[in-house]
């Protein structure tokens, strides 16, 4: 079913047995995975079917720290959310990404990635991307002689999906009986009891003017990372800190994925790269060169993987941190675009041999940091919301990390006698430890209520359920302890996956 | 006039072709003995490069091809204006260059 909440009487009241906030990746294949069910599932959704720039305003903010793209324009607020926009790129978590490393700070997650595996097969099917048994022979028969290995680095494996939630789930979640979803229902505050035990609504408005209430026995915060942390700061009418934010950690512990052009591969021998530049067209796989788990801990570094794209292309490249800087993330999108459309035109007009070099640009995990975080401003959104403030904010480790990773790989290439490598400027011996460079993001965010089951450090426990909040859950990739290098989509739908299996024991459904 | 980014793509072309010009190398060379001057005599540089290499009927070339493959294998890596080199050809370069300054 479908309801248009500006069309809904004012002071409507909505009653479910789940209510889920925000239908992007998370939310959406929570709902699937009750489809044809007896319980009733409200999704709420604060834009609609399309893109409207007074809903998409609402993402609006401040950013300091390291240089950020505008908060604006780093999300998608539509029914489908970023996988409107998403390039696909899927691959799972490493092991060492769920361990406790004593390296790394408040690492490790309270279940090894085991625990994932069924719901990854779960989340491939929905990403509509294949199993890893059938990648690696997809791989194997067609890059079979490609392949990176040896002791100190491997490959990592990529998957581009094709799924666009908003396109290929719409019909199925509209016609479902036993799901409502409602556009243009914007959360503005979480209400609770009065001991702050058990939210007893949410509260929703919209452009129209108009506010309305959903009841549930079950609250699922599936709004993405800063959102999710948002409204959770927001609701203070009850708790002066916000709720579920006894310990102060609701909104800290932000992290992204850096994505930094590192150095230069110079070969002196010839190089089949094709596995790992993605520059074929209609692309289905891909990898990118990781750092053995061994490696990782001898070097005491972040995760972190490197992929290669030919050097006269990625020298006409601007920086992404440079061109997406609309806060209309159509016209970022398309300044990006127009960028590579350029650097393309003139390498294809050139009338020269390509260089035998690539641009090796590295992907790697952000530490765990309480200061890197989410904050509460005092300017309001156009419903009333607080706005918010994102400080970046790296480590040595990170730079440290960087630098060790192109070592890493310049001793494979060397041991191999294959090339020679560069570091980029910001990563020599003299830069200074707080250059990164022309830094940018993946638009990954992540840990921003992260996971643990020590009520001091994690917002919420190991079913993702807040602490001390019996009926209210976060779906998604704010409960990530670590990031990993992966990019965070495949494994928030399967930790969402496994939180609606939680649901159904819970429910006894 | 070339920018400093020219300049620098200029010395990467130079390092991957099969004769690199001298005068590039000598550069790296020289570089190296400013942050390692203790090693700026040729004997210990000569005895430092052939020291572990026997000279078999490859030559000392390949023996030292090798050690520089396993220079890599071993972390046995310097940093000279952003390259990433084994420890033995940067020493061979230094080599080159203490050749070149005394003719």
């Amino acid at each position: 079913m479908l309801i248009d909440a500006r069309k809904l009487d004012d002071d409507s009241v909505l009653q479910g047995d789940i209510c889920i906030v925000g239908a992007g990746a998370a939310g959406i294949s929570i709902a699937l995975d009750w489809l044809h069910n007896s319980t009733n599932i409200i999704l709420l959704e604060s834009g609609g079917f399309d893109y409207s720039p007074d809903v998409q305003a609402l993402n609006d903010g401040q950013t300091t720290g390291q240089k950020y793209y505008p908060l604006q324009s780093s999300r998608l607020r539509q029914f489908g959310g970023t996988t409107a926009f998403w390039a696909g790129m899927c691959t799972q978590l490493d092991e060492i990404d769920f361990k406790t490393r004593d390296w790394v700070a408040d690492s490790g997650w309270a279940f090894s990635k085991s625990e994932l595996a069924s719901f990854y097969a779960r989340a491939n099917e929905i990403l509509n991307i294949m199993g890893e048994q059938k990648l690696h022979h997809y791989i194997d028969s067609k890059y079979a002689s490609r392949s990176i290995n040896s002791n100190k680095v491997w490959n990592k494996l990529w998957q581009h999906s094709n799924a666009r939630f908003g396109r290929d789930y719409r019909q199925e979640i509209v016609k479902a009986k036993n799901i409502t979803l409602v556009t243009h229902a914007s959360v503005v505050n979480i209400e609770c009891n009065s001991s702050i035990s058990k939210v007893v609504s949410l509260e929703t408005k919209n452009h129209s003017g108009k506010t309305h209430k959903v009841t549930s026995k079950k609250f699922i915060l599936a709004a993405g990372a800063i959102q999710n942390a948002r409204l959770l700061l927001a609701s203070r009418s009850q708790a002066k800190n916000g709720i579920g934010n006894d310990f102060d950690l609701v909104g800290r512990y932000f992290m992204e994925h850096l994505e930094v052009d590192s150095s230069e591969l110079w070969l002196s021998k010839p190089f089949d790269a094709s596995l790992y530049t993605r520059q074929e067209s209609r692309l289905i796989a891909s990898a990118e060169i990781a750092i053995q788990e061994k490696i990782q801990k001898q070097y005491q570094i972040l995760n972190g993987t490197v992929s290669l794209t030919p050097l006269n292309y990625a020298r006409l490249v601007k920086p992404r941190i440079q061109t997406w800087r609309d806060k209309d993330p159509r016209k970022a999108m398309r300044t990006m675009l127009s960028d590579w459309s350029a650097a393309s035109r003139i390498v294809n007009a050139k009338d020269t041999s390509p260089l035998n070099a690539y641009q090796l640009s590295t992907r790697l995990e952000q530490a765990p940091n309480r200061n890197s975080r989410i904050q509460l401003l005092n300017d309001k959104d156009s419903l009333g919301l607080a706005k918010v403030k994102l400080h970046w904010q790296l480590t040595e480790l990170e730079k440290k990390s960087l630098r060790a990773i192109q070592m890493i790989v310049a001793e494979y290439f060397g041991e191999m006698n294959l090339g020679r490598v560069k570091l980029s400027p910001f990563l020599t011996s003299d830069s200074s430890a707080n250059d990164f460079g022309d830094l940018s993001g993946g638009w990954h965010h992540m840990g921003t209520t992260k996971m643990n089951q020590d009520k001091t450090k994690g917002v919420v426990d190991t079913n993702c359920k807040v602490h001390g909040i019996a009926d209210l859950y976060i779906a998604g990739s704010s409960c990530f302890p670590t990031s990993g290098s992966a990019n965070p989509t495949l494994t928030l739908i399967a930790l969402s996956l496994r939180l609606s299996d939680h649901l159904k024991r819970d429910l006894s459904v | 006039m070339s920018s400093a980014t020219d300049v620098a793509f200029d010395d990467a072309l130079k390092f991957i072709s099969l004769s690199p010009p001298p005068g590039f190398l000598i550069n790296i060379g020289q570089r190296y003995l400013y942050r390692r001057p203790w090693e700026s005599h040729r004997g210990l540089l000569t005895g430092l490069l052939l020291n572990d290499v026997s000279l078999s009927e490859q030559g000392a070339s390949s023996e030292i091809n090798a050690k520089i493959e396993m220079d890599f294998a071993d972390s046995d890596i310097v940093e000279i204006d952003g390259w990433l080199l084994s420890l033995t050809e940067a020493r061979q370069y230094a080599l080159l260059s203490l050749s070149d300054s005394q003719g």
